[in-house]
């Protein structure tokens, strides 16, 4: 690591080094608890808490033990090892009713009184149990020592007030139940840890599916093949039709400037999508010429009615790939939209034949439509391709959105 | 050189003729919008090239060319089609992109007319209808296309309705029967060895007799191929002077 400061010389910076280093080592042990929590299960996680901070626990009270009476008596030892246990074992019915009550799924201002609360009430219990531990050790003549029971309760002296007990009482079940408050905040904060890690990556997830659905509408947009077919028939214009040529450089224009633009909106207006459509069945019109027929019936209205930018022109794009263009004889291309009550229904009538299991590579249009649909108006959109009559029937159905959403 | 144009695309074709205009090597004897019509302008023409689109209406350029028995040589001309392009991974021929520019078929050109003259050396000229050595054909299996040259082509072998080709590291299955295509072949060049092998002479390495009078035929590539004793007479009549 030191090879990394070799251009620092001057001795003052030796301090500035310093936290570089610490940070540095502290992203390796970032890196390495990350690994640590991919790797190991989150039950073995668990018991790894459970008994190292028990353990802990009762190290602590031995050292102590050790440390004014410089022997540890084998009772301590047992009484110990009786703690270690009863804590696990309350510690893990604790979890199974946070499990039940699911009480992991709150959040933090709703997990935090429950916690107080469960804490105490352990707490109480575990005294309660400790208790019972000695009174059964008294009665059975187990042990040295005799009044054990009552120097649970705060000491020897007989002329003990009433309140000194209770106090006494209560800060032992307060102490308990510190215990448990600690064992719940390191358990909840795991868990929270671990969720909001969880929703980090989920969000990751999502954003990268919506870069891929992105990259694909482009890669869709960008047709290579309609745009080499455009510009060679346009080249063949330039003689023939230099009106007609420079009409069609104007659509392609309007076409390449539109799909980029309306590409990044969520949502656009008909007659705008509508625009982009018609100029790409002009270009398709030089392209096909009398194979190719268009009409187009739209109901007074729906012009201002929203719909998801390139959608129809996919779905017209699709419609001309797979019938008109597979027809020696051409056919006609009918894009009708309607308004029904809430919905919109867009129908495209195109020649042809549809096959409901396309080749490799072939169906990537729609399948993107479909998902789009899906993200934006979940089951309220659809989208229905049917062969009628000789004919593919494509059927776009969308909630009636006006601007205002905009 | 006599050439038809194929493409469904009025405009298409006028663009590329228009290109071809100074070539004055190059006469465009038909075009046609369809594999169908370009079928039968092939049989009338007999023409020596064919500019192909290969997307089309119910039929693709690949669809036409495995319909000819023999093809003429082949220049591709399409919009996009990586697939297309990248069928012709092996003897790949040339192809042009639409828009045509201008450059690239300069140099299409020359290699289609140098490759023209070396043919008009060529040897062997046989009937009409009889496929020399020098006739090149179209294959496809699955994915994958080639064109070869028949004098390359080792042996033919009938499996079933199809036909292995074996020229190369390849063999491919095409549709085909093993009797029709020996009609079609020049019989001095390829023979009938038994039931299911027509083998190429020219690549025979040595002969070997074999039992009840017939023999066995290595090919250069170390294939062996067993000649029926009755077509053991006629391989003896054919190679004896």
């Amino acid at each position: 690591m030191d090879d990394l400061f070799l251009g620092i010389t001057y001795p003052q910076n030796q301090v500035l080094i310093f936290p570089f280093v610490s940070i540095h080592v502290s992203v390796i042990i970032h890196v390495r608890l990350y690994v640590i929590f991919d790797n190991m299960t989150r039950k073995g996680f668990y018991w790894l808490f459970q008994i190292a901070g028990w353990g802990f626990l009762i190290f602590l009270g031995l050292l102590q033990e050790f440390q004014t009476e410089n022997s540890i008596a084998l009772r301590s030892l047992i009484q110990s090892l009786i703690i270690f246990c009863l804590g696990i074992g309350i510690g893990h019915l604790y979890r199974y009713f946070i499990i039940q009550r699911d009480w992991l799924s709150s959040n933090v201002v709703k997990a935090i009184p429950r916690i107080i609360f469960a804490s105490i009430a352990i707490g109480t219990i575990f005294y309660g149990i400790e208790i019972i531990m000695v009174y059964v050790k008294e009665t059975a003549g187990i042990g040295g020592e005799k009044d054990t029971l009552l120097r649970f309760f705060g000491g020897k002296e007989e002329n003990m007030s009433t309140s000194f007990v209770v106090l006494r009482l209560t800060l032992a079940i307060i102490n308990n139940a510190l215990l448990f408050f600690i064992w719940s905040v390191i358990y909840f904060g795991y868990h929270f840890f671990e969720r909001s890690r969880q929703q980090e990556i989920e969000r990751l997830q999502w954003a990268a599916s919506i870069n891929e659905t992105e990259l694909n509408n482009l890669k869709a947009q960008l047709n290579p093949h309609f745009m080499f077919n455009a510009m060679n028939s346009i080249r063949a214009l330039v003689e023939e039709d230099p009106v007609l040529c420079k009409k069609a450089i104007t659509q392609l224009s309007n076409l390449l400037r539109n799909t980029l633009q309306t590409g990044k909106r969520k949502l656009v207006l008909i007659e705008e999508e509508m625009k982009i459509v018609q100029d790409y069945l002009a270009l398709e019109k030089i392209r096909y010429e009398e194979r190719l027929n268009i009409e187009i019936q739209l109901e007074d209205g729906i012009e201002k009615c929203l719909v998801p930018p390139l959608l129809l022109q996919t779905l017209v794009e699709n419609a001309i790939k797979h019938g008109v263009s597979m027809i020696r004889k051409g056919g006609t291309l009918r894009i009708i939209g309607v308004s029904k009550g809430e919905y919109l229904h867009i129908t495209i009538l195109n020649d042809g034949k549809y096959n409901p299991k396309p080749a490799e590579g072939v169906g990537i249009g729609l399948k993107n439509s479909t998902k789009r649909l899906e993200i934006l108006y979940g089951d309220k959109g659809s989208i229905e391709i049917n062969n009628v009559d000789k004919r593919v029937e494509t059927r776009v159905i969308i909630p009636k959105e006006k601007i205002n959403r905009l | 050189m006599r050439a038809i144009i194929i493409d469904d695309e009025r405009l298409a074709r006028k663009e590329l003729k228009s290109l071809l205009k100074e070539y004055h090597e190059i006469e465009i004897v038909d075009e046609c919008s369809s594999p169908e019509e370009a079928l039968k302008s092939i049989e009338k023409h007999n023409p020596d090239l064919l500019f192909l689109d290969i997307q089309m209406p119910e039929k693709t350029g690949f669809d036409l060319l495995q319909e000819l028995d023999k093809s003429p040589k082949v220049v591709f001309v399409t919009a996009f089609d990586e697939y297309a392009v990248k069928a012709f991974e092996v003897n790949a021929l040339d192809y042009l992109l639409k828009p045509v520019d201008p450059e690239r078929l300069k140099e299409t050109m020359a290699k289609v007319l140098s490759e023209d003259s070396e043919d008009e050396d060529s040897y062997d000229v046989p009937d009409r209808g009889i496929l020399s050595s020098n006739d090149q054909i179209f294959i496809r299996d699955g994915e994958k296309c080639w064109f070869i040259y028949l004098k390359d082509v080792r042996m033919f072998e009938s499996e079933g309705n199809y036909v292995r080709i074996y020229f190369e590291t390849f063999k491919p299955l095409v549709l085909k029967s093993l009797n029709g295509l020996q009609e079609r072949l020049d019989q001095k060049l390829f023979f009938r060895a038994n039931r299911k092998y027509i083998i190429n002479l020219k690549w025979v390495s040595h002969i070997e007799n074999w039992f009840n009078g017939g023999l066995q035929v290595v090919l250069k590539d170390g294939e062996k191929v067993e000649i029926s004793r009755r077509q053991a007479v006629k391989f003896k009549a054919l190679m004896s002077l």
